[in-house]
């Protein structure tokens, strides 16, 4: 019992590919609620693998993706993924397409939500616009849409820089930034 | 306890408090600008900061003062424009050389606005000032144009040619000469609206050429009150309506002049030359033409 689990957890990292509550095709494996009795959790030491999270709600659509070079991961039989990741990159998803890319020292996903934990020397990339967050530790919290970055954040263009912050809030695609007193207020006092 | 103890321990006290008193002032001095342009042209001071990309040049954004006790500090350095405020809401681009402009902004809160230029007196090298405050301010970059409110002021010092203006007024319109324009224009104002009640004060110095004492500055003076003041710099008039009361020490002037309607025309240099007032009652108290002495400053209009 614990070799067959065991087995899946490593066929599933020696496929270094990780689709939490899909397969590669993107047909939900678990589309039903949650299962009531706790998640059985086992833990793998991988020496390099992908992850891709969806979100919760349907329709299930990708949340984040991430690649690492070291992690420890648990795997639930509700099909969800914690753990933590290290020397990773990834990137975010906003409805479902990429918004932003980013990499860090380490990442810890949330097995219950669809929560990311970005640590050290965090960097967010975005493409139209183009931009780049850095910063000490970032959540990504895809059910509010929302990345909040702390510690040390600055937020620079080809045109300017803001910062540095002790924290603050943007979008995926890093299209608005700011002090979380004033994020998404820009607009409210024209 | 010895009397060495104690001057050893008063050192501790001192150093202690020379210690604290530092990093107070250090804590209260921003090391860098929360929001700055690569081109090194505005800058942000003092704020929490939100921005919204509209494309890759242009942006809106929303500043608000971190602290209770400091303002903002926004400068655009090639646009001679430094601004305090509480709060500031606005639209900003940026050119090929990623030099950030304002494109329109709200300020609001104990607005200071100083807009920096060449002195009017090109044989110098000093600069003069353009100071307006407000209780709030709205700045349109198309035209160049800042509308305040409430409690404004509006000073223009330029040492260079012994020029001050001051006006006060509970609202005004003004449209500005470009920066980059500056060195074609005496004055930075181009048109100036201000309602009342108005009052002004202009002061300035005129060279004296001949007569008893050649060679030298002799100062003169403008001041009076209006319901309404316009000034447009390509007639050089100031137009004043309304309860027009107006007093100094300018040649022209015989004496205090009370009116419904005053035109007052400058030179290029910026002198008062000309009154012409109309309208009833327009009486003229005529002054002894010996003295050019003005009547003492009048309530609300310091020096």
């Amino acid at each position: 019992m614990g070799l067959a689990r065991w087995a899946r957890g490593w066929l599933w990292v020696g496929s270094a590919v990780v689709l939490v509550g899909c397969s590669g095709g993107g047909a939900p494996v678990e589309a039903g609620p949650r299962p009531e009795r706790p998640d059985e959790v086992q833990k793998v030491q991988t020496a390099g693998g992908e992850a891709v999270r969806l979100s919760d709600q349907e329709p299930r659509v990708r949340v984040w993706s991430a690649r690492w070079g070291k992690a420890q991961l648990s795997y639930g039989e509700s099909g969800r993924i914690s753990g933590t990741m290290e020397t990773v990159t990834g990137a975010f998803y906003e409805n479902g397409e990429p918004a932003s890319e980013f990499s860090a020292e380490r990442a810890v996903a949330d097995q219950s939500t669809a929560r990311l934990v970005l640590e050290g020397r965090v960097v967010v990339v975005s493409q139209d616009p183009a931009g780049r967050l850095s910063c000490d530790t970032l959540t990504w919290d895809a059910e509010a849409g929302v990345l909040e970055a702390r510690g040390n954040v600055r937020y620079e263009t080809d045109r300017f820089v803001l910062g540095p912050f002790a924290s603050m809030l943007g979008s995926p695609k890093l299209q608005r930034v700011g002090t979380p007193e004033l994020f998404g207020s820009q607009d409210a006092k024209r | 306890m010895r009397n060495g103890d104690r001057s050893m321990a008063a050192r501790w006290v001192a150093l202690g408090l020379i210690a604290v008193t530092a990093a107070w002032a250090w804590s209260q001095a921003s090391a860098q600008p929360v929001f700055a342009d690569r081109a090194g042209n505005m800058e942000v001071w003092d704020a929490n900061f939100a921005v919204q990309r509209i494309d890759g040049e242009r942006f809106t954004f929303r500043a608000v003062a971190k602290s209770a006790g400091a303002p903002i500090l926004a400068r655009w350095k090639k646009q001679g424009r430094e601004v305090r405020a509480r709060e500031i809401t606005g639209t900003a681009a940026s050119d090929a050389s990623r030099q950030v402009s304002l494109l329109d902004a709200v300020f609001s809160g104990s607005v200071n606005v100083k807009e920096t230029r060449p002195s009017s007196n090109r044989t110098v090298s000093s600069v003069q000032e353009l100071n307006l405050t407000a209780a709030r301010a709205v700045f349109a970059g198309a035209q160049n144009t800042w509308n305040l409110e409430g409690g404004v002021t509006v000073t223009r010092e330029d040492p260079g040619a012994r020029q001050t203006l001051r006006l006060n007024g509970s609202r005004a319109v003004l449209r500005l000469y470009p920066a980059n324009e500056a060195n074609a224009r005496p004055s930075p104002i181009r048109q100036a609206e201000m309602f009342g009640p108005v009052r002004f004060r202009s002061r300035g110095a005129r060279f004296v050429r001949e007569g008893q004492e050649p060679g030298r500055w002799v100062p003169t003076e403008l001041v009076g009150s209006a319901d309404r003041l316009e000034y447009d710099d390509a007639e050089r008039q100031l137009v004043l309506t309304g309860n027009v009361d107006i007093d100094g020490s300018e040649e022209f002037l015989l004496g205090r002049v009370r009116a419904d309607r005053a035109v007052v025309t400058f030179d290029e240099q910026g002198n008062a030359v000309k009154l012409e007032s109309e309208g009833a009652p327009g009486t003229a108290e005529l002054r002894d033409p010996t003295s050019r002495a003005p009547r003492p400053s009048r309530e609300g209009v310091r020096p």
